[in-house]
C-alpha cells in the first residue's frame, strides 16, 4: 500500500523528482570517483616517480674495496636491484672507465637511458656513453678497444663518460670474479627507511644509503597532492551534499498542502512521514546506485586518461557511498519530516 | 514598471530566494577554491621537484674525459679543461633568469685522506654575487643534511681553510666535526659532515676559492650546475631548432624547455656546453605533465558538478513557481514579460550567490594552500569576475528549460493544482 503510494507520488510529481534524482547521482559520481581517486592516488605517484631510477645505494664499508655481486639478492627483496662494477682501463691511450652492469637486472632501474643502438650488448659488445663516443669519435657499429659499440648511452650522469659492458667481463679483466662496487636498488618510496634499516642488518658489512634528493623530493610530491586531492575532496562533498540536502527538503516542503490534506482526511503522523520516507529512499537508492556506476566509469577513465594504468574497481566503497548518500537525503528530508506535527491542516488547506 | 515588478518578486518569499542564493554560492564556492588551488599547482610542484637538485650540466665544450668513481677523481687535474669563474654569473643573463633557481660551479683536486683517495671539491655554498640572492649548493640541494655546521661563504674568503667531509668517507677514515684534517699540505678544519647518499658522500667539499688555491687554478671552473623550471618537453620540444622557421624558432626561444635554457647558456658562455642531467630532467617534465593533468580532470569534474547544482536549485525554483506564472498569464501578461521577469531575478541570484561564493571559494582556496604548501596563493584577479559570469549563466540555463514548459501550460489547470 505504502509501495503503491509512494510510487503514484513520485510519477505525479516525476519533474521535480527527477531533477532532485540527478541532483544525487551527481552528487555520488562526484564521491564515487573523487573517492576511488584518493584511495589510489598515492601507489599511482609513487609508481610514477619509479623512473628516478634507483633511491638506495649499498656501498662496501670499512676497508671492503668491493661487494660480492650475490648481496643483490638481498638487495632485491625490495624491489629491482643491480649491481656495477668499475675499472679504470686505458683504451686507445687513455684511461676511461669501465662500468661492469647486469643489464638485465638495470633495465628498470634505467628508464631515464637514453640509447641510441641497442639497448643490451652481447658478448664482445659495449655500450660508449655519450661523451665518450665524441671523444673517440664512435658511432654505433664502429669499435673502441676490443669491443664494438652496440648502443650509445646518455644520462647526463657518470655514464656519458664510461664504457658499459657486461659485468662477468670487467671483473675477469680486473681480477675481481664474483665483486661488485656497489648495488643500486629502488626500493618502494614510502618502505625506503625500514628497507635501509633491514638490508643494513642483513649485510652489516656494507653500507647501506638511501639517496636523499630522490627519496625526499617523491615524498614531499606525494603527500602534497594527496592532502591537496583531500582537502579538495572533502570540500567537494560536503558541498554537494548540502546542496542535495537542500533539494530533498524542498520536496517535501512543497507538499505542505497534500500533508495537510493526508492529516485532514486521518492519516497518522507517523504513516504520512512514512509515505514520504519510502519515497525519498527510493529516490536516494536510485540516485546513489546510478552515481556510483557513473563515479566508477570516471575513475577508471581518469585512472587511464593520467596514468596509463587501470584502477582496480572500487567495489569496497560501495557500501559507503550508498550509505553516505542516503544519510544525506534523509538528513535533507528529517528537517522538514520533523516539522510535519506542526502542520495544521485547516491553516495549510487555506493556502497560508 | 518592469523594476518594480522585479523589486517586488524578490521582496516576497525570502527565506525560498535566500535558500537558492546559498545553493549557488555553495557551488561557486568549490568552482573557485579548486580553481585557484589548482591554476599554479604545476608551479608548486616544479619547485618541489626542484629539490631533486640540479637538471642542467654546464662543461667546458672541450673537456677531456672524466675519469671518476662515486664521485672519486682517478686523473691529475692538470689536463682538465676550465670555464673562467667571471663566466658564471652569466648563467643569470639569460632570457630565463627567473627560471634558473640555483646553480653552483665546482672545481675537484685529487687528495689523498687517511689512506684514502678522494676528491676535494671547492664550490660555493651560499654565496653572495652580482645583485641576484645568494646562490650554491645549499640552494641546489635543499635536501643535503649537515651534521655540524655548513661552510659560510656568502663573501670570498681565500685564506679560510675548513671543510665539509662526505658522511661515507668519514665513517671510512674516521673524520669527525671539528677535527683537524691534513689536505695538501695545509691544515683544515672540519665544519661538518654532509649527508646526500649520493657520491658526494666519498668526496671533500671545501669553498671554491680554497680548492683553486690548492689547485693552481685560480678564477677556474671545472663545471657549474644548474638548476632551472622548465616547461614538460613535447612534440614542439623536441624539434630541432636548426630546421625552425622563424616564428617556430621564436616560440622555442620563449618557451622554458630545458633545450632553450640549455641553448641560451651556451649563448652567454660559448667555450660551454650545457647538457640536460636526465634522470632529473626527464621525469621532472613527466611527472609535472601528469600532475597537471590530474588536477585539471579532477577540476573538471568539480565544474561540471558545480553548474549541475546551480541549474537543479534554479530549475527546483520556477517549478514551484508555476502558479504565480499561471496567475501572472491569466492577468493578460506576454510570455515575453514573464520570461524576462524570471531571467532577471535568476540572474540577480546567480551573481549574488557566484559573488559570496568566489569570496568562500578564495577564503578556502587560501586555507588549503597555507595547510598544504605552506606558502601564500597566487589568486589571479580575473578568477572571481570568471566565476561569476559562470554562476550567472549557470542560473539562466538552469531556469531556461523548466521556464519554456511552465510558459506553455495551460493555466487553468495549474491554477486548480495551486488553489
Amino acid at each position: 500500500m505504502i509501495l503503491r503510494l509512494a510510487a503514484r507520488a513520485l510519477w505525479e510529481r516525476r519533474q521535480r523528482a527527477g531533477l532532485a534524482l540527478a541532483a544525487l547521482t551527481v552528487a555520488a559520481a562526484l564521491a564515487t570517483s573523487l573517492v576511488g581517486l584518493y584511495a589510489d592516488i598515492e601507489r599511482k605517484l609513487r609508481g610514477q616517480f619509479r623512473g628516478y631510477g634507483a633511491n638506495l645505494v649499498v656501498a662496501p664499508a670499512g676497508d671492503r674495496r668491493t661487494l660480492p655481486v650475490d648481496w643483490v639478492v638481498a638487495a632485491e627483496s625490495y624491489g629491482p636491484a643491480a649491481p656495477w662494477l668499475y675499472w679504470v682501463e686505458t683504451v686507445e691511450g687513455e684511461p676511461v672507465v669501465l662500468a661492469g652492469v647486469d643489464f638485465r637486472r638495470v633495465e628498470p632501474l634505467a628508464g631515464y637511458w637514453q640509447v641510441s643502438g641497442r639497448r643490451r650488448p652481447v658478448a664482445g659488445e659495449c655500450l660508449a656513453g655519450e661523451r665518450v663516443a665524441e671523444r673517440f669519435r664512435l658511432r654505433v657499429g664502429s669499435r673502441i678497444g676490443s669491443w664494438q659499440v652496440a648502443g650509445i648511452v646518455s644520462t647526463g650522469g657518470a655514464e656519458d663518460s664510461q664504457i658499459l659492458l657486461p659485468i662477468e667481463q670487467v671483473a675477469r679483466r680486473a681480477g675481481l670474479a664474483g665483486a661488485a662496487s656497489l648495488i643500486a636498488a629502488r626500493v618502494d618510496g614510502s618502505q625506503a627507511e625500514r628497507a635501509r634499516w633491514e638490508l643494513a642488518a642483513r649485510l652489516p658489512q656494507a653500507e647501506v644509503r638511501l639517496l636523499r634528493a630522490v627519496v625526499e623530493s617523491e615524498a614531499a610530491v606525494v603527500l602534497k597532492i594527496r592532502g591537496t586531492l583531500l582537502l579538495l575532496t572533502l570540500l567537494t562533498l560536503v558541498i554537494t551534499g548540502l546542496c542535495v540536502m537542500n533539494n530533498f527538503g524542498a520536496i517535501v516542503h512543497q507538499r505542505r498542502k497534500e500533508i495537510g490534506i493526508l492529516k485532514a482526511i486521518g492519516g497518522a503522523d507517523r504513516r504520512i512521514a512514512a509515505l514520504l520516507g519510502v519515497e525519498v529512499g527510493a529516490l536516494a537508492v536510485a540516485g546513489s546506485l546510478a552515481g556510483f556506476g557513473l563515479g566508477w566509469w570516471i575513475t577508471r577513465w581518469l585512472g587511464w586518461e593520467i596514468f596509463r594504468q587501470p584502477a582496480p574497481p572500487p567495489l569496497e566503497s560501495l557500501p559507503l557511498v550508498l550509505a553516505v548518500t542516503l544519510l544525506v537525503a534523509l538528513a535533507g528530508t528529517a528537517a522538514p519530516l520533523l516539522r510535519l506535527r506542526s502542520i495544521e491542516p485547516a491553516v495549510t488547506l487555506r493556502g497560508e | 514598471m518592469f523594476v518594480r515588478l522585479v523589486r517586488q518578486s524578490l521582496a516576497r518569499s525570502p527565506r525560498r530566494k535566500l535558500i537558492t542564493v546559498a545553493a549557488v554560492a555553495l557551488a561557486s564556492a568549490i568552482a573557485t577554491a579548486v580553481f585557484a588551488v589548482l591554476l599554479d599547482i604545476g608551479d608548486r610542484v616544479s619547485r618541489e621537484l626542484r629539490s631533486f637538485g640540479a637538471n642542467l650540466l654546464v662543461r667546458p665544450k672541450a673537456a677531456a674525459l672524466a675519469v671518476e668513481i662515486a664521485g672519486v677523481d682517478y686523473r691529475p687535474v692538470s689536463d682538465a679543461e676550465f670555464i673562467p669563474e667571471t663566466d658564471v654569473p652569466k648563467i643569470k643573463n639569460t632570457f630565463w633568469q627567473h627560471n634558473i633557481t640555483a646553480f653552483a660551479p665546482f672545481l675537484g683536486a685529487p687528495v689523498e685522506v687517511g689512506g684514502q683517495r678522494t676528491t676535494l671539491e671547492g664550490t660555493w655554498f651560499r654565496r653572495r654575487y652580482g645583485a641576484g640572492p645568494p646562490t650554491g649548493v645549499r640552494e641546489l640541494n635543499p635536501t643535503w643534511r649537515v651534521e655540524g655546521g655548513w661552510i659560510e661563504d656568502l663573501q670570498p674568503d681565500s685564506s679560510a681553510r675548513e671543510l665539509l667531509a662526505g658522511a661515507a668517507l668519514a665513517r671510512r677514515v674516521g673524520i669527525r666535526v671539528g677535527d683537524r684534517l691534513k689536505v695538501l699540505g695545509q691544515e683544515f678544519l672540519v665544519r661538518g659532515v654532509l649527508s646526500t647518499g649520493g657520491d658526494e658522500e666519498n668526496q671533500l667539499l671545501t669553498r671554491l676559492e680554497t680548492a683553486q688555491q690548492l689547485a693552481g687554478r685560480s678564477g677556474q671552473v671545472a663545471r657549474v650546475q644548474v638548476g632551472a623550471l622548465i616547461k614538460p618537453d613535447d612534440d614542439f620540444a623536441r624539434k630541432d631548432p636548426a630546421r625552425m622557421t622563424p616564428a617556430e624558432y621564436d616560440r622555442w626561444y620563449c618557451t622554458p624547455y630545458l633545450g632553450s635554457i640549455a641553448f641560451q647558456i651556451q649563448e652567454q658562455i660559448p667555450a660551454a656546453a650545457a647538457r640536460p642531467i636526465r634522470r632529473v630532467a626527464q621525469n621532472e617534465g613527466r611527472i609535472l605533465r601528469q600532475i597537471r593533468l590530474l588536477m585539471m580532470l579532477v577540476s573538471a569534474a568539480a565544474m561540471v558538478t558545480a553548474a549541475l547544482m546551480i541549474w537543479s536549485a534554479m530549475a527546483t525554483t520556477v517549478l514551484e513557481r508555476r502558479s504565480e506564472i499561471a496567475v501572472m498569464k491569466a492577468v493578460g501578461a506576454q510570455n515575453g514579460i514573464i520570461g524576462a521577469l524570471f531571467a532577471v531575478e535568476a540572474g540577480l541570484q546567480g551573481a549574488a550567490g557566484g559573488a559570496l561564493g568566489a569570496v568562500a571559494g578564495v577564503l578556502v582556496a587560501r586555507s588549503v594552500s597555507l595547510q598544504v604548501f605552506q606558502s601564500a596563493l597566487q589568486l589571479s584577479p580575473v578568477l572571481p569576475a570568471v566565476v561569476i559570469l559562470a554562476a550567472v549563466a549557470a542560473a539562466l540555463a538552469g531556469s531556461a528549460a523548466p521556464m519554456r514548459s511552465a510558459l506553455r501550460l495551460e493555466v487553468a489547470p495549474v491554477l486548480k493544482e495551486a488553489a
